[in-house]
């Protein structure tokens, strides 16, 4: 195959939209690829030579020449021209703020607050230059509030630490709380921050008006789980994590099992499905009653071992069809090997292939979620390396003649 | 198609202020993404079924009978009551509701709506334009063997993949709590129907999304799916650690928790200082990315002395100070106290008509230009009846009474 750095004929609900992305790891530059998969033009910016460091992180593929590159990069970064700028030089700051902030909808950003307007990169000067812009910052602890926390790194576990998610994710004391794998953290605020982008956008479209959006991720964290904050504020109540029972569910069944090749999981929370749940493994669901409404009661518990029995000698897709035949809610807990090979997937198309430049093959991963009817989304390009559309960028969106495009290269500004 | 009524949000705000949702689904898949859009100025009307309402009112952690995460998480929208089920109900949707609206969202199994006589293309002929989200759990389309089956919180979990990846290698796996599962798929909703928004604004032409909850799920498992099918390589569960770089993993101090997260060489570099190792010694050059080596391990080992012998708050400290990343994991209390959480206003107080003042998470993230707000709690099943179905439906007092005395409001 060859290089393709031009885009397909436009395609999507957000065909008209530009968006410049200029962070790293995925809790920002994932929120520009969801854009990416309805057809906004999306462009990431990284620091000229190695780029952004998520790259090279975790799990790698092989290129054919033996250079690493990281799996979870290779199954996020789709759909996006890649350019490196240095935006810490003079030369830089000006192609940033003079060329290219006027060509986008769009800037986002995941720096340290104050990293870039140290180097003159200030809010001010971007909507000086574009004053519909959309800036969205997004940070682990916010653009404001403490100076002692604002410029403390942050990534996908810490977030979920200081944000409030891991004290109640796991099982209960001694063992440890534990991080939703693997970056539950980062995916939340990205699709936080995709939403409140476009938001903004559609205001910007309606008035004119641009404005700076600031997304710490403990915040999106904190607001997913703003009922557990309610309740300690009103009853001083400290919820802890207790497994697979939900900090705030009730009733049971609504935990993981284990079966003889796995672990099932089965939700039963109203009456009408628990008594569906006795049904299957013939018991009177009114004798259970208590048992269903409370867990820690001796009866919840004995009910609790009667169903973990019940499972414990069977395989794993044999509960799966017997609970669902009765329409409880109730799956194996899937590996990605189960995954691909499950018949519904295939049948949905969920997995598709694409061309990764970086690796020169093609690899197959996660289509574009979720289906639009009109403007169906498509993955048409895999990632490149660091600067791989510096020529056509630097081109046909900066204006650059082909001679600058090479100094620029030069000195290493790009 | 009728006149757009003019919005009835009250001091107009936000974002996405002039936008209208129509939302008639239960639980989160459906509701939260449209109350989330609420907390950016959006109008968004709720509807129930009469008499009780959605079942979730009343289910979960409660105060007073209510749902704390109702209280929470259903402010900022009108409720009003419909029974979608009677032939007059959906004529209301049809002709009175669905025409005001730019987006109807909803969740349910697939042929739910068209059985009650409100299918795709008749919401389409009321109103062209609209954008029409159905969430359901295994999607509109597929295996007919998945299609009618029931997902929850925990089984999409299980379902998507997430959850075979989350917790200690030798015990169960878990799940992401506070149900987030449900609102994860919540986020897709929200920015999918946003974007198919900015289309139907730009062209006039709306359109049906089908939004598959496991699906959402499944598209947060960042590389698994390739590392299986280009490897074969199946990503199992390792507890906190990342398996090719540390320290990244939860460690004990003398008071509690605490997370240490290096991903990168130099921030390894400066944890082995830290803890009076020489990170120029050729001794540790793989223990950064081979957490099992017994080099990794004997790292991981004085690693975890020295927290231990040290509280939360001095090593999240002396941490932070060498730009090592380091937090503490906050349970409800710490986050509540925590000042960096009070500097941000993180934390604020509402009125709430059910179970009086409620103080909670306000809207994130943070607008310069268009703030969002809470501008009122949950309200009663029914409370929002006569102002929407006068004033954006369009109907009379004669009209509604009826509607009343046959039970289909």
């Amino acid at each position: 195959m060859t290089q393709q750095s031009s885009a397909p004929p436009p395609f999507g609900s957000l065909q008209q939209l530009r968006i410049l992305s200029s962070g790293v790891y995925i809790a920002e530059p994932f929120a520009p690829i969801l854009a990416a998969e309805q057809g906004a033009f999306v462009v990431n910016l990284e620091r000229p030579g190695e780029g952004d460091p998520w790259r090279y992180t975790g799990y790698k593929f092989q290129t054919p020449d033996g250079k690493p590159v990281s799996a979870d990069w290779t199954g996020e970064r789709h759909n996006e021209f890649f350019i490196s700028l240095d935006l810490s030089t003079p030369a830089g700051r000006d192609i940033f703020l003079d060329k290219l902030i006027p060509k986008f909808d769009i800037w986002m950003e995941s720096s340290k607050p104050g990293t870039v307007g140290k180097w003159g990169i200030t809010d001010e000067a971007v909507l000086k230059r574009n004053p519909k812009i959309v800036i969205t910052h997004v940070s682990g602890y916010g653009q404001s509030g403490l100076p002692d926390y604002m410029g403390r790194p942050s990534y996908d576990a810490i977030a979920q630490a200081y944000g409030g998610l891991m004290s109640l994710t796991g099982l209960p004391e001694p063992h440890p709380p534990i991080r939703t794998a693997p970056w539950f953290g980062d995916f939340i605020t990205a699709l936080h921050a995709i939403s409140a982008t476009l938001a903004a956008y559609i205001h910007a479209q309606k008035t004119g008006e641009g404005q700076v959006l600031d997304i710490p991720q403990f915040e999106v964290i904190q607001r997913h789980s703003g009922a557990v904050a309610a309740i300690y504020h009103r009853e001083k109540k400290v919820l802890k994590r207790r497994g697979n029972r939900d900090v705030t569910t009730t009733t049971q069944p609504n935990d993981t099992y284990e079966a003889l090749d796995g672990w099932v999981a089965i939700s039963a929370l109203t009456e009408p499905d628990f008594a569906k749940v006795c049904e299957v493994f013939g018991e009177d669901a009114k004798k259970w009653e208590r048992a269903h409404r409370d867990p820690d009661s001796a009866p919840g518990r004995e009910f609790d071992h009667l169903l973990r029995t019940w499972v414990s000698d069977k395989i794993a897709l044999e509960v799966v069809a017997l609970l669902n035949a009765k329409g409880v809610a109730c799956s194996k807990v899937m590996s990605s090997q189960d995954i691909a090979e499950d018949p519904h997937y295939q049948a949905r198309g969920v997995h598709q292939e694409w061309y990764d430049y970086s690796l020169q093959r093609t690899v197959k991963g996660i289509g574009p979620v979720p289906r639009f009817s009109e403007t169906p989304g498509k993955i048409w390009r895999g990632p490149g390396p660091v600067g791989y559309d510096n020529d056509m960028i630097y081109n046909q969106v900066a204006g650059f003649t082909p001679q600058q495009i090479k100094d620029l290269l030069q000195k290493k500004v790009i | 198609m009728p006149n757009r009524a003019p919005s009835i949000v009250p001091e107009s705000f936000g974002a996405l202020k002039g936008v209208r949702v129509l939302s008639t689904g239960t639980h989160i898949t459906g509701p939260y993404a449209a109350h989330l859009a609420a907390d950016f100025g959006a109008e968004v009307i709720q509807v129930e079924p009469p008499g009780k309402g959605d079942p979730w009112r009343h289910e979960d952690y409660t105060w007073n009978g209510v749902n704390v995460s109702w209280v929470h998480d259903r402010r900022n929208a009108f409720y009003i009551t419909l029974d979608l089920r009677k032939p007059e109900g959906r004529d209301v949707f049809l002709n009175n509701l669905i025409p005001q609206c730019d987006i109807w969202v909803e969740n349910s199994k697939p042929g739910t709506y068209p059985a009650m006589g409100i299918t795709d293309e008749a919401v389409k002929a009321k109103n062209p334009k609209i954008v029409i989200v159905h969430v359901s759990p295994f999607g509109q389309d597929g295996d007919p063997d998945y299609t009618q089956r029931s997902l929850s919180n925990l089984v999409m979990q299980a379902f998507g993949g997430l959850m075979y990846t989350t917790g200690e290698a030798d015990q169960t796996p878990v799940s992401a709590p506070a149900h987030g599962g449900e609102k994860m798929v919540a986020l897709f909703a929200l920015w999918s129907m946003l974007a198919a928004y900015i289309h139907a604004e730009r062209t006039g032409k709306g359109q049906v999304l089908d939004i598959a909850e496991y699906e959402c799920i499944n598209k947060i498992t960042s590389g698994t799916m390739p590392m299986f099918f280009v490897d074969g390589a199946v990503r199992e569960r390792a507890g906190n650690k990342a398996g090719a770089f540390q320290p990244y993993d939860t460690f004990m101090a003398k008071d509690g928790w605490l997370f240490i997260g290096a991903i990168s060489v130099p921030i390894f570099r400066r944890s082995l200082s830290i803890v009076g190792l020489d990170p120029s010694d050729e001794k540790w050059s793989g223990a950064f990315s081979n957490p099992n080596s017994p080099e990794g391990q004997e790292f991981d080992g004085a690693l975890r002395k020295w927290v231990g012998e040290r509280t939360v708050a001095d090593v999240v400290r002396i941490l932070n100070e060498n730009t090592i990343p380091c937090g503490p994991v906050n349970d409800p209390q710490q986050a509540a106290e925590d000042p960096h959480f009070k500097a941000r206003k993180i934390h604020e107080e509402w009125n709430d008509d059910l179970v009086g003042k409620v103080k909670g998470v306000r809207p994130v993230p943070w607008f310069s230009k268009t703030p969002g707000k809470v501008w009122r709690g949950s309200v009663a099943v029914g409370h929002d009846n006569d102002a929407v179905l006068t004033k954006v439906a369009g109907l009379d007092r004669a009209k509604i009474n009826g509607l009343k005395s046959k039970g289909v409001i």
